[in-house]
């Protein structure tokens, strides 16, 4: 649960069930998540983007300044609805930590041409039909009560400014049963979040970075050996580094870390082992960690050689499986596409699809779907997917 | 010194505003020759759709290219007639249409050999060298290994084998690769309708 923007890693949990709701009612259960549609309107570049359908690992694919992460932004925004600290989450992930006292500099970005005067409508369609959507926009902070039991002060701004009008970010979530309505309010040069904490959903990440936070993972690898499942990482980690014999978490220096046995006398910090393994690690971690959710990965191929990309897929594939985890993941790599082809070709339920964005002009971006058997004539004949 | 391979002309992505989507390697040569013939190779690209049984996902494929999609205006569709002219090309139609094609893409198809008789791209290559004293070679081995028990497929089947003959007194002894090296006379009248099908694209 994101409680603080200043201890933001390079990926987040979200809405992390808290063991202290457990008194209280929630609207969902531990239904998985599973997205199958989502149309996506007014959200950043995105004046309007329908895509679909979503199985339980996605590629999303296309140019440079696309929209590639905006979708998995727009994912990781739905997969935590009520928690409205996570607009901000997204702005770190992109570099902006410091803000004037603007709400238009804070929040603007995520309105389509910065126009906050507009709404962000994001809805999503289930497996069962049933939809869901999330409306993200700016109203006037003086309308809202925030109790002080769920203030929440989270960050001062860059510069003051008094004479400012309260503003707030509005996030009105919907579901078939109930509407949440929170809030992240720029008040006194200051965010306040009123967090409806009721709707228990289950934890999604969204990674970003080359390799994982190593607290994170040591933590994530700890909750793992705590109900005795580190073998299924170690197991799908040996997929590509084959000396792999365990792995343990050893406190540092620098604090907690996961370190590996390669069978050289020493264990090895993971940080000293390659970008490939530590990039798999996060990942899989990521995943057991969201069991049921969601796990949103930029650029999966980062760090991977190439031949080392149908190993992990196949782990990826195996954890995503045994958690019940639906995977969006972007990439620009010819062997990303090839190694999940090979893969997920050889599963007799599809499990996989490929959505392709290109833009149409200014205003327009499109998905575009292609099955397996598209990508299969697509290698085979060399039209380009990326 | 070993010969550097050359990269198969027909596979890769969208490159030209208009398109010549064949069946196979050998109408891929021998329309790579053809268009080289008429000075259109530049104008026009050449792409292997790999067999009329692909032809509806290929085309799927190449609709959803973002490459297909901003630069193709016209496409021209090549099969086999085999024993239907009538029947490949109302196939030929319905993948087409199945294929979801933008609508502002022109499109086009040659039902070979003809348009209207049963065959393939090997009779019309025989047509345009039926007056070649080789092809008396030709037939006398056809008919010589007759002779002795081989049994050789009726009508428009045995072109296939009529045009390997043939094709094996060429230096590149392929149907498809021998039109690189003349094989087929292009100015015999036979491929009129087709180069004015490959020009009209």
């Amino acid at each position: 649960m994101l409680d603080s923007f200043g201890e933001v890693g390079n990926y987040e949990r979200v809405d992390k069930p808290n063991e202290g709701l457990a008194h209280e009612s929630f609207s969902s259960t531990d239904e998985a998540i599973m997205i199958r549609r989502v149309v996506l309107s007014g959200f950043r570049g995105f004046k309007k983007l329908s895509v679909g359908p979503f199985y339980r690992v996605n590629l999303i694919v296309g140019r440079n300044n696309v929209g590639k992460t905006t979708l998995l932004e727009s994912l990781f925004l739905m997969a935590g609805p009520t928690n409205p600290s996570l607009p901000l989450t997204l702005s770190h992930l992109r570099g902006i930590d410091q803000f004037r006292n603007d709400p238009g500099e804070v929040w603007g970005w995520l309105f389509h041409r910065k126009d906050i005067g507009q709404k962000i409508e994001l809805s999503s369609e289930l497996p069962n039909g049933k939809t869901r959507t999330l409306i993200l926009s700016m109203v006037d902070a003086t309308s809202i009560g925030l109790s002080s039991k769920k203030r929440k002060i989270i960050r001062s701004m860059l510069t003051a400014s008094s004479g400012d009008k309260p503003i707030s970010l509005e996030m009105r979530y919907r579901d078939d049963k109930e509407i949440f309505v929170n809030t992240a309010s720029l008040a006194e040069s200051k965010i306040e979040f009123k967090h409806d904490r009721t709707l228990r959903v289950p934890t999604s990440i969204l990674i970003t970075g080359r390799s994982g936070n190593p607290t994170e993972n040591a933590e994530r690898y700890s909750k793992l050996e705590e109900v005795g499942h580190e073998r299924d990482v170690l197991g799908s980690l040996k997929r590509i580094e084959p000396r792999l014999k365990r792995m343990a978490v050893l406190v540092t220096g620098s604090g907690p870390i996961v370190h590996c046995d390669i069978d050289i006398g020493h264990m090895v910090p993971m940080n000293y082992m390659g970008d490939g393994i530590g990039r798999l690690l996060t990942i899989l971690l990521s995943i057991a960690d969201s069991a049921k959710g969601m796990v949103l990965i930029d650029e999966v191929e980062m760090g991977f050689h190439y031949s080392a990309m149908v190993e992990a897929w196949k782990a990826i594939q195996e954890m995503a499986r045994y958690y019940d985890v639906q995977i969006v993941a972007t990439t620009h790599n010819w062997e990303c596409i090839q190694a999940a082809y090979a893969v997920f070709s050889a599963e007799d339920e599809p499990n996989f699809v490929m959505h392709r964005l290109d833009r149409r002009d200014d205003e327009e971006i499109e998905s575009t779907t292609y099955t397996l058997k598209m990508i299969e004539t697509a290698l085979a004949s060399g039209l380009e997917v990326r | 010194m070993p010969p550097v391979k050359q990269p198969y002309p027909c596979r890769g992505n969208v490159a030209s505003s208009k398109l010549l989507l064949v069946e196979g390697a050998t109408p891929c040569h021998f329309f790579t020759a053809a268009t080289r013939h008429l000075g259109i190779a530049d104008a026009l690209q050449i792409l292997d759709y790999g067999g009329i049984t692909e032809l509806v996902n290929y085309l799927t494929t190449l609709a959803a290219n973002e490459a297909f999609r901003s630069k193709v205006e016209s496409i021209g569709i090549v099969r086999d007639a085999e024993g239907d002219a009538l029947a490949a090309a109302t196939a030929l139609e319905n993948a087409i249409q199945r294929a979801n094609i933008p609508a502002p893409v022109r499109r086009s198809k040659f039902i070979l050999p003809d348009n209207v008789s049963a065959g393939n791209i090997e009779s019309l290559c025989l047509r345009s060298v039926a007056t070649s004293p080789v092809m008396d070679c030709v037939n006398n081995f056809i008919n010589c290994a007759a002779e002795h028990g081989i049994v050789w497929a009726d009508g428009y089947e045995r072109d296939k084998a009529l045009v390997q003959v043939f094709a094996s007194t060429r230096d590149r002894p392929y149907a498809g690769l021998a039109a690189y090296k003349g094989a087929w006379p292009w100015d015999s009248p036979v491929f009129a309708d087709l180069f004015a099908f490959l020009q009209a694209l």
